[in-house]
């Protein structure tokens, strides 16, 4: 009898893994090539940014699932992975970027949760990069709860099955559940995968309160990061110079004139900033 | 039945005793690039493949090898959907060896790494296996529980062979 009580406990210690929720990772975050948006093409932005400090929203840290200093690491790695990414990463003499993510905004209906992720940056010194950093970038995300398919909660049931029978006669059927388990999850996400959604919407991976919101607030702030590196590429400084360009149009005229209003510095500090004492 | 555990008891043990061959990227090769897409391609060695002699048996395995070919697909985009995320797009390529799809089944594959801007093949993971061990920790007895639970194997086998080359590209050697 003690042997199949251990049986049954080694059956749950192995299969408790594959239910666990899992911090979000750098490359999560990380704006990749699967985002169609501009490189760097020339100075003062190509290679012209580093980011100086980066302080994140402990609501936000949260959210991503993990310590909130290894959290940190992870948004701040995937900023610089980022912008290594499309070329705006430079050196120690690059312009110094500030980076603030703001606490979420977060809306939570029956089958979905949307996060807003906003992101405020502040570039030092008095340089031409310094004057083209976008001063904020926001995004909206909607997750959206998995369905479980009939398929998946057949190959579920038989993994419960079979860690009850293997138990009975005295196996640890932990691999054989989680394997069941696993097809299962993979039959799910091919199934919600083929769902239409809407811009800026996804199917989560599970449908926990907790993980919807994970799931919002990793898409929120990865496509935050996207919608920053965007502007900087629609920015006059990320242009080809005229000169380079057309002959034709090389006059004074046509070459972008730099103004507050022309670019999206930073503004005054809104009274709403992050309290020092809700970042990390 | 004798034959496929045979072929399980293979791969556990081999499992336990092979090291794995070196890493063919490099970590910088590896963070530079993401994956773009996952094609398959199918070159059965005569030897260690099924060799149906029935019409029926022909279109069960075809069937079945359908069912691989999709599921192997879509596990491994899983497997790759977010990590690595660098600006340079590949294309993972299955070149499927061995394939015995079915209850206790497995698979052996070398997967090419092709670098999709000029089509240059970045590296190759030689024999990279997936295979359902359903039961086979429970010997014969646990084998023959789990054949009577009729788990999805194709799914199983293609959920290890991305999770064994998930392993392999994460490697640091």
């Amino acid at each position: 009898m003690a042997r199949r009580f251990l049986a049954v406990g080694l059956s749950l210690l192995v299969a408790t893994p594959a239910f666990a929720g899992v911090p979000v990772q750098r490359d999560q975050l990380t704006v990749s090539g699967r985002f169609e948006v501009a490189r760097a093409s020339n100075a003062p932005l190509k290679s012209g940014l580093t980011l100086s400090d980066v302080q994140v929203d402990g609501g936000v840290l949260a959210a991503l699932g993990g310590k909130p200093a290894l959290m940190k690491s992870a948004v701040q790695e995937s900023m610089e992975a980022s912008l290594r990414n499309f070329g705006y990463l430079g050196d120690a003499t690059a312009t110094p970027v500030a980076v603030l993510v703001e606490p979420l905004d977060v809306k939570k209906e029956q089958d979905s949760t949307t996060a807003v992720v906003r992101i405020d940056f502040k570039a030092s010194g008095d340089s031409e990069a310094a004057r083209c950093v976008p001063a904020t970038a926001e995004a909206s995300f909607k997750a959206i709860k998995p369905i479980h398919t009939s398929a998946g909660n057949g190959e579920r049931m038989a993994g419960v099955v079979a860690m009850i029978a293997f138990a009975a006669a005295g196996y640890n059927a932990g691999q054989l559940m989680s394997g069941q388990f696993a097809s299962a999850k993979a039959q799910d996400r091919a199934f919600n995968a083929q769902r239409v959604v809407g811009k800026g919407e996804g199917v989560a991976l599970a449908g926990g309160d907790t993980d919807l919101l994970q799931f919002a607030v990793m898409h929120a702030t990865q496509l935050a990061m996207a919608d920053f590196i965007r502007q900087l590429g629609a920015s006059p400084c990320g242009q080809p110079s005229p000169a380079t360009t057309s002959a034709a149009v090389a006059t004074p005229e046509a070459v972008p004139e730099i103004t507050p209003a022309a670019t999206t510095q930073a503004p005054a500090a809104p009274a709403t900033t992050t309290p020092a004492a809700a970042t990390s | 039945m004798l034959r496929k555990i045979a072929a399980v008891a293979a791969v556990l043990m081999l499992a336990g005793c092979v090291t794995a061959p070196p890493n063919p990227l490099t970590p910088t090769v590896r963070e530079a690039m993401f994956v773009k897409d996952v094609q398959t391609a199918w070159t059965l060695d005569a030897k260690g493949n099924p060799q149906p002699k029935t019409d029926e048996d022909k279109a069960k395995l075809q069937e079945n090898n359908a069912k691989l070919d999709e599921r192997l697909k879509a596990a491994v985009t899983e497997a790759f959907a977010t990590s690595p995320a660098g600006a340079e797009p590949v294309a993972f390529k299955i070149n499927i060896k061995r394939a015995n799809p079915g209850f206790l089944g497995s698979v052996d594959a070398d997967v090419a790494v092709i670098r999709l801007a000029d089509g240059a093949e970045v590296g190759v993971y030689k024999d990279v296996m997936g295979a359902d061990t359903s039961g086979a920790n429970g010997g014969l007895l646990g084998i023959a529980i789990a054949a009577a639970m009729k788990p999805d194997s194709i799914g199983i086998m293609s959920n290890n062979f991305a999770t064994t080359l998930r392993a392999r590209f994460d490697a640091k050697k």
